[in-house]
């Protein structure tokens, strides 16, 4: 275990990690920055035309790229599922921060009373919140449509938000209920004795010594519920509440489409998950580390 | 300010008997230790006062009052943990105020209460730090300040000092014990160290597996141990154990290594013995000097020298274990050189086939 990777070797695997996370990225980035021709030229490049924001002048006002205003230009190549992403946008990300507000809510306590109390019938509910996640999600969508049938909550974004919710739950609960049991039991009887109540002991106690776990277990839920496809496209509605994965679908599903209009959506959709990392990561790491290192 | 009673406390854990029947009466004011081994019941005993901890069956009283419907935090006590258990997130300040923020006493009372406690125990410049940029022993202060600022009737010790390095041990011994003069609360220390107990203790309770083997102030046990557990629990260093026999020939009594061996001590004085009995001798390392002629005839096998004394390990022929013998100064002694040792007979513990003192 003493043996560490020669400092070039693990600069080659760092690169390389680099290259399949930032590169998709980059590309799209990149793709979205250049008209269609200028892609797959040889002679030019974004370094000979510049960035050209057409793609994303399309996207947000409904303005055709001016290539696309000629006369005999191929208008299919534009298709108007790109003009639903901004509002599929705010869809998924009320979706993901609402399901990641209420695995948080549910989730802490609950892993917080697996961790730390002895009840009935703990062993089964945990056996099975662990094990559900094996089943696979194809076979639920048919009885989870009729349940939400049954409740008038088809075609709502509260419909999608429950079900992304009940889809990370048990991750939420695992992870914080690992961290809740690594908290020397000593301080939870300190918090007794000093008066807490259970609900204190959780609010005032736990909780705040958990905050990075919550965190991290926070963007896993938001991240579960924004790329999620498929109980999103079956659940949603009309193009005012439909997620970004869906319209992203819609969008690839367009043999025609024009690659820079894709590659700005695509663009589009990652930039709330980048933004969230950028904030949350830096303090979860801070935070896991900080406790690492206290004796 | 109060009294701790226990009434044939008994807990068990599934079918395993942590706690076995247990009776023991804290006046007000005392310093009580619980010391044993490993896994004798003791840090139980203080869990189940504290009310951390159900009892099985029996009856705890503090001040008085039965205990066994009142919560952990109304009973009047303070603990002080093994891992000091401070709040990571809170500042030392925060840490010490804490059970009384918790109980709604005013924000200006908590900081007046808080400081007083700091200046006692020399925090009042660490009050803003967090317990990670603290070091071992300050840690400790803090978890003792917790206790003090709640002012308890009982305070609780739980080893508090076994995480801390020689030195500070020592200081936060001495700590302890100012603080307990400064008080004048009831305290109950629990310990696996005879060191803390010896020095801390007004009155020590020993438990093995269990059960309480003696109770008494230290230099009581330490001088009258009621069985060969206490005897060899209590001391540094440790008692050395040899059986023998009783030899009685007119009128004359004696020990002695065999049957017919030779005579180990010669008239020891003690009335509970007769002739032919065996029994189990037992000679504390300072009751034990080196003579000229006479005594044991007995060889070098290693010297411990400690500064202040040394330790002779020699072996007596005939002899179980090597005998260990504590001399004033720096000895000097080559391995396997010839000694006597000499030992006085009324300074002799001697313990029956069941490991009872006969007196």
């Amino acid at each position: 275990m003493r043996r560490r990777l020669h400092p070039a070797a693990s600069f080659v695997f760092a690169a390389l990690i680099l290259l399949f996370t930032g590169g998709p990225v980059l590309l799209s980035l990149y793709g979205s920055l250049v008209p269609d021709r200028i892609l797959f030229s040889r002679d030019r490049s974004i370094l000979t035309e510049g960035p050209n924001f057409e793609t994303y002048r399309y996207i947000f006002t409904g303005q055709l790229p001016d290539s696309y205003q000629q006369e005999s230009a191929n208008r299919a190549m534009i298709s108007d599922a790109a003009r639903q992403v901004p509002q599929s946008l705010v869809n998924s990300s009320l979706n993901a921060l609402a399901a990641m507000a209420l695995n948080l809510i549910l989730g802490a306590p609950a892993a917080f009373v697996f961790a730390r109390y002895i009840f009935p019938g703990k062993k089964l509910s945990f056996m099975y919140l662990i094990l559900s996640p094996l089943v696979p999600a194809v076979a639920l969508v048919t009885p989870i449509y009729m349940m939400l049938q049954w409740f008038g909550l088809l075609g709502t974004q509260l419909g999608i938000i429950l079900v992304h919710t009940a889809k990370a739950l048990p991750f939420t609960v695992l992870i914080l209920s690992v961290f809740f049991r690594k908290i020397p039991a000593e301080i939870f009887e300190a918090a007794v004795l000093d008066h807490c109540s259970r609900f204190q002991t959780f609010f005032r106690i736990a909780l705040p010594l958990a905050l990075p776990s919550v965190g991290a277990t926070g963007l896993f839920a938001f991240m579960i519920s924004y790329s999620e496809y498929m109980f999103a496209m079956v659940l949603s509605g009309n193009a005012q509440t439909r997620p970004v994965s869906v319209v992203m679908a819609a969008l690839a599903r367009n043999t025609d489409v024009s690659w820079s209009l894709l590659n700005a959506g695509i663009f589009i959709a990652i930039v709330p998950t980048l933004v969230l990392v950028v904030l949350v990561w830096r303090f979860v790491v801070e935070g896991l580390l900080g406790g690492a290192v206290k004796g | 300010m109060a009294s701790v009673d226990l009434e044939n406390i008994v807990k068990n854990f599934g079918k395993v008997e942590a706690v076995r029947d247990v009776s023991l009466s804290i006046p007000d004011k005392e310093f009580v230790v619980f010391v044993g081994p490993s896994g004798c019941g003791k840090s139980t005993l203080l869990r189940m006062i504290a009310g951390l901890e159900g009892i099985t069956s029996g009856e705890i009283r503090i001040g008085g009052r039965p205990m066994s419907t009142v919560a952990a935090a109304d009973r009047g006590i303070a603990m002080v943990f093994q891992s000091y258990a401070l709040y990571p997130h809170m500042n030392v300040a925060e840490n010490m105020g804490f059970a009384l923020k918790m109980l709604g006493v005013g924000k200006a009372e908590v900081d007046g209460k808080v400081r007083a406690a700091a200046a006692t125990l020399q925090l009042t410049d660490l009050l803003d730090r967090k317990p990670r940029q603290l070091s071992g022993g300050q840690r400790q202060r803090v978890a003792i300040g917790r206790a003090i600022v709640r002012q308890p009737d009982v305070f609780l010790f739980d080893e508090p000092l076994s995480n801390l390095d020689a030195d500070l041990r020592a200081q936060m011994r001495v700590e302890i014990a100012r603080l307990h003069a400064d008080l004048a609360t009831t305290m109950i220390y629990v310990t696996h160290d005879q060191v803390e107990a010896m020095t801390l203790a007004d009155r020590i309770v020993i438990l093995n597996d269990g059960r309480i083997e003696q109770e008494g102030s230290p230099l009581d046990l330490y001088e009258r141990p009621a069985n060969r557990f206490v005897a060899g629990f209590l001391g540094q260093p440790k008692m050395n154990f040899q059986p023998a026999i009783a030899h009685e020939s007119g009128g004359e009594l004696d020990l002695r290594l065999g049957k017919d061996g030779p005579v180990i001590v010669s008239h020891p004085s003690v009335s509970g013995l007769a002739g032919g009995d065996s029994v189990e001798l037992g000679i504390r390392p300072d009751a034990i000097e080196l003579v000229e002629t006479g005594g044991l005839p007995a060889s070098v096998v290693l010297v411990e020298r400690l500064g202040g004394s040394s330790l002779l390990h020699a072996r007596v022929e005939g002899w179980r274990d090597l005998v260990t013998v504590e001399l004033p100064g720096t000895y000097h002694a080559t391995a396997g050189s010839p000694l006597r040792l000499g030992i006085a007979p009324n300074h002799v513990h001697l313990f029956d086939r069941n490991g009872r003192t006969i007196r």
